[in-house]
């Protein structure tokens, strides 16, 4: 193999994102479509790496910006140039890119049924990354079964009569894009329950922009005690970013009319996929998901999070790594 | 209506066949195991019986199909074991 390079893309419009994710889209890759769902959807907060060998593209990585973290979704390298250090120096790449851009954590995604996960793992343990958690990823096509239609036996099995019952209690859902700016208020003072939650960040777009007409509350008494937020990363799907419950409705069904409405929403504005995630820490939701999601799901992953500490270095650092 | 004579086992008994948990056996739930999953990790998390937010609505509706008793949402936090939601309902017919 000849002199290679590891450089950044320097993205700032949809266009180009859609461009280079096409010129990925060409490589020989099982993970591609994957790459240019990513590559299509993380818009701003997108950061992409590629390796080259003698001005051709061998390899990539995805991640994405999130504050002081960055997320590494994808690193691959072309058939034919394994085996030859490309994949340690798109990661070195990476954590450079940190140092320069002032991120201090690097969180590499795998999956667990990725044929090489046992390669990677091992990769990413000899560089000193350390398992932070497990999630698991559910989602459904909509239209089939589960799906909406799983979704609709299950709430005219149980879930319109336990909706009733709230409604007699004085709980009601409401999209987000019909809440007030008195509810907005109030959802962002409430404390609600969840590892990490943060409403008024949610609120902020700091994790992508919020879906108003899919994301729903769950009202008492004119103010929220409950919420289901989602984004719309394309036009056929759905992310649940975060579902939460005040504390003192803990237990109570409180969700229910929130999570009920959104996927109503949803199946109404002709969004055939719904995907969220729950770390493995989480029993709660995932109790939550097994006895009541399920309806509506049709298919898990897990996803095993590994992180590493690089530190932003002030002073900035080669930004990108080379190999030969 | 449900009289109050041995209310922890009929309270058991109701709670696994509306919630059709039909893998467990009520001689398996002591009155004070915690019902609810809980983001808390160790000992006391596993040995629940693992129920989650919607399962505590429903047994909201069963409390009051079989005894009357109405729960407001506030109170609904309490009932976290068979035993705790049997002396809430010696409680309340009282």
């Amino acid at each position: 193999m000849g002199n290679g390079v590891c450089r950044e893309f320097e993205i700032t419009r949809k266009l180009e994102i859609t461009e280079i994710s096409r010129e990925i889209f060409d490589m020989s890759s099982g993970g591609n479509r994957l790459a240019l769902y990513y590559a299509s959807s993380l818009g701003s907060a997108g950061r992409y790496l590629a390796a080259f060998c003698e001005g051709a593209m061998i390899g990539y990585a995805i991640c994405m910006v999130r504050g002081e973290e960055l997320t590494l979704f994808l690193l691959f390298v072309q058939e034919g140039h394994r085996c030859q250090g490309v994949a340690a120096r798109l990661l070195e790449a990476v954590e450079t890119s940190c140092h320069v851009n002032g991120e201090n954590i690097v969180k590499c995604c795998l999956s667990g049924y990725s044929e090489n996960f046992s390669f990677m793992k091992d990769f990413l343990e000899k560089r000193n990354y350390a398992l932070s958690d497990k999630l698991f990823v559910f989602w459904c096509d909509g239209y089939g079964d589960p799906g909406y239609a799983g979704w609709e036996r299950y709430m005219s099995r149980r879930g319109d009569s336990l909706l009733r019952w709230l409604e007699e209690e004085g709980f009601s859902a409401m999209a987000l894009e019909d809440a007030g700016p008195d509810i907005i208020d109030a959802l962002r003072d409430l404390g609600f329950s969840g590892e990490g939650l943060n409403v008024s960040g949610l609120l902020d777009g700091k994790r992508g922009p919020l879906s108003k007409r899919v994301s729903c509350l769950t009202v008492k008494d004119g103010r929220p005690v409950a919420f289901c937020m989602a984004n719309t990363p394309d036009d056929f799907s759905v992310v649940f970013e975060q579902i939460g419950v005040a504390p003192a409705y803990q237990n109570s069904g409180a969700i229910l009319p929130a999570i009920s409405a959104s996927i109503r929403r949803c199946r109404d504005f002709g969004y055939s996929r719904l995907l969220y995630s729950i770390f493995e820490s989480n029993a709660p939701a995932l109790s939550f998901a097994k006895r009541v999601l399920s309806y509506v799901t049709s298919s898990k992953k897990v996803q095993y999070n590994y992180f590493k500490k690089v530190g932003f270095n002030p002073k900035g650092g080669e930004k990108h790594g080379r190999f030969e | 209506m449900e009289d109050l004579n041995d209310l922890e086992r009929k309270i058991t008994e109701k709670m696994l066949e509306r919630l059709e948990l039909s893998d467990i056996r009520a001689e398996d739930v002591s009155y004070t195991m915690p019902l609810f999953s809980s983001r808390e990790k160790g000992e006391q998390n596993e040995k629940s019986l693992g129920l989650d937010s919607v399962d505590g609505l429903e047994l909201v509706v069963l409390i009051y199909e079989a005894w009357g008793i109405k729960v407001p949402a506030n109170d609904m936090p309490q009932l976290t074991t068979i035993g705790r939601i049997a002396d809430y309902i010696r409680l309340k017919h009282k």
